[in-house]
């Protein structure tokens, strides 16, 4: 029997600089070297299979300047799966980027949704690796959302695939629950 | 709230979720599903209503306009009396207030009449020069700092630039605090580029720029000179600064800078906190401006051998350049430009960097 298309909704969050808008552009197969800072949201609506069953994906990619956080609370509504874009050459910025992450989590409405979190610009040699990031995120003292965190490059396409595959499955099989 | 008993199971690196459920069970959790999306979107437009009802009243945004301008004025009135140890963090406040009164003013401009916003704009615009002129008074002059590092000048520059390699080993011998801890990432980071210097002329040669972050923090007086075609920037608390950088393949992030210059060539810029500084661009996509007061752009002008050869490596699109383009994410008033940025007139501009 084919299963009707099921729809998920991905809300894509992150410090800005982070790589938000070229991860989801690289996995569309887009032109990612036109990519300006985000200012507001892009929504971005894709076919992908998994597992030979068809998912609607509507990404929101939403800009992370610091004047623009204060609006991600305007996507919470309805969001399947969370992904959490990590600068893994910001090390700086890691003490915001836990903080965002954190308020994020609390929040009453992205109670349901799966996190997914990208280890970015593993391309740079500098970059953290991912236990590191994992470690500092403290993602294993997590345990009120499923997670999972994957070292990625947004601009040589690393595990996009493979981070979005865990994302959709982990979202199906609470939600839509396949026979 | 849908299927939260899974959200349950512990989570791991590799958590797969368990797949089982009887049909009939799947139907009705898909229509619950639907019954609380459609109440969830109906809760968030009463929400939204109420709330723009409470905050969006011009007596609101008048009285507490009124407040801010007062304090700032009383606070500009004292700046004489500040000791010289608070000065700095005091003048800082001055710029960070002025800034709030602008946040304020753009996030209310949908409701204010267009002579209200005119007149807000202008007294702020008073403001800001006040606290300008009072900056330019009473700021110590740019020597303070120098000769603090004297003593490490003779050192070779690229001693300083720590090698991945040599980090590495590093770590694990002689790192401090608890393995994984963000004080111990913070504490033996791998640094590659230029921190903590004063007075000096630093430069990296273009083999080594080649696919790196190239990072630099904390310059004062300082001039860096980097000709080659390094991945991306991260610049942070420059100050009297001159940077001069070949082609970037991606990004470039500028922050918490002031009285300084840039030259560059890349596919996006971010510039936060910064003011009074110079931008000579060449930027593929766009450049963005927040928080900045008295930022000016001008095309990138820099001229040496190898420019050709790394603006091929690059990958930057030569016709396109968006220097003149800049949003400023912290102007939200689509009826006026932003104060916060101009372009450098030409007879103003410089172009022998490298004399």
């Amino acid at each position: 029997m084919k299963q009707k298309e099921h729809e998920v909704r991905l809300l894509m969050l992150g410090l800005d600089n982070a790589g938000k808008t070229t991860v989801v552009k690289q996995f569309c197969g887009e032109d990612i070297t036109t990519i300006s800072p985000t200012y507001g949201f892009n929504i971005k609506t894709v076919e992908h299979e998994v597992d030979n069953h068809e998912y609607r994906l509507n990404i929101w990619d939403v800009g992370g300047q610091s004047s623009l956080r204060s609006y991600w609370r305007n996507y919470f509504e309805c969001t399947d799966g969370l992904i959490w874009v990590v600068d893994s050459a910001d090390v700086d910025r890691l003490r915001d980027c836990r903080q965002e992450l954190r308020k994020l989590l609390e929040e009453e409405r992205l109670a349901g949704a799966t996190l997914l979190v990208f280890a970015n610009k593993q391309d740079l040699p500098e970059a953290l690796s991912a236990e590191q990031i994992r470690d500092v995120l403290e993602l294993n003292e997590l345990k009120t959302h499923h997670w999972y965190i994957l070292p990625c490059s947004a601009v040589t396409g690393q595990n996009l695939i493979a981070g979005i595959d865990w994302l959709i499955r982990d979202i199906a099989a609470r939600i839509f629950i396949l026979e | 709230m849908d299927s939260l008993e899974s959200s349950n199971t512990s989570p791991t690196m590799d958590a797969t979720p368990s797949k089982s459920s009887a049909p009939a069970r799947v139907l009705e959790r898909m229509k619950q599903r639907q019954d609380n999306l459609a109440q969830q979107t109906e809760q968030r437009r009463l929400e939204k209503e109420s709330k723009a009802a409470a905050s969006e009243s011009v007596d609101h945004f008048q009285q507490t306009f009124l407040q801010m301008r007062n304090a700032l004025e009383g606070k500009l009135e004292e700046a004489g009396n500040v000791g010289k140890s608070e000065l700095s963090g005091f003048l800082d406040s001055l710029v960070k207030d002025v800034q709030d009164m602008q946040q304020m003013l753009n996030e209310s401009s949908m409701f204010l009449a267009s002579f209200q916003l005119k007149i807000a704009q202008e007294e702020l615009s008073a403001l800001n020069a006040r606290v300008s002129a009072k900056i330019e008074q009473l700021q110590p002059k740019k020597k303070f700092g120098f000769g603090r590092k004297q003593q490490t000048s003779k050192e070779n520059e690229k001693a300083k630039v720590l090698k991945k390699d040599e980090t590495d080993k590093s770590k694990e011998t002689t790192g401090t605090g608890t393995p994984g801890t963000l004080d111990h990432l913070l504490e033996n980071r791998q640094f590659f580029g230029f921190k903590d210097e004063t007075g000096k002329t630093l430069t990296m040669a273009p083999g080594e720029l080649e696919n790196r972050q190239l990072n630099l923090h904390n310059l004062r007086d300082c001039r860096v000179v980097a000709l080659g075609n390094p991945s991306t920037i991260q610049a942070a608390s420059l100050h009297n600064c001159t940077v001069i950088m070949g082609p970037i393949s991606r990004s470039v992030f500028v922050k918490d800078s002031s009285d300084s210059k840039f030259v560059m060539a890349c596919q996006q810029v971010r510039i936060h906190n910064t003011s009074r500084t110079c931008f000579y661009i060449h930027v593929t996509s766009s450049a963005i401006i927040e928080n900045c007061l008295e930022v000016q752009f001008a095309p990138y002008n820099l001229q040496y051998p190898k420019l050709d050869q790394h603006y091929l490596q690059s990958g930057l699109n030569r016709d396109t350049n968006r220097w003149n383009k800049i949003e400023d994410f912290h102007w939200l008033n689509e009826k006026e430009d932003s104060p916060n940025w101009s372009i450098i007139p030409e007879a103003d501009r410089t172009s022998d960097w490298l004399k």
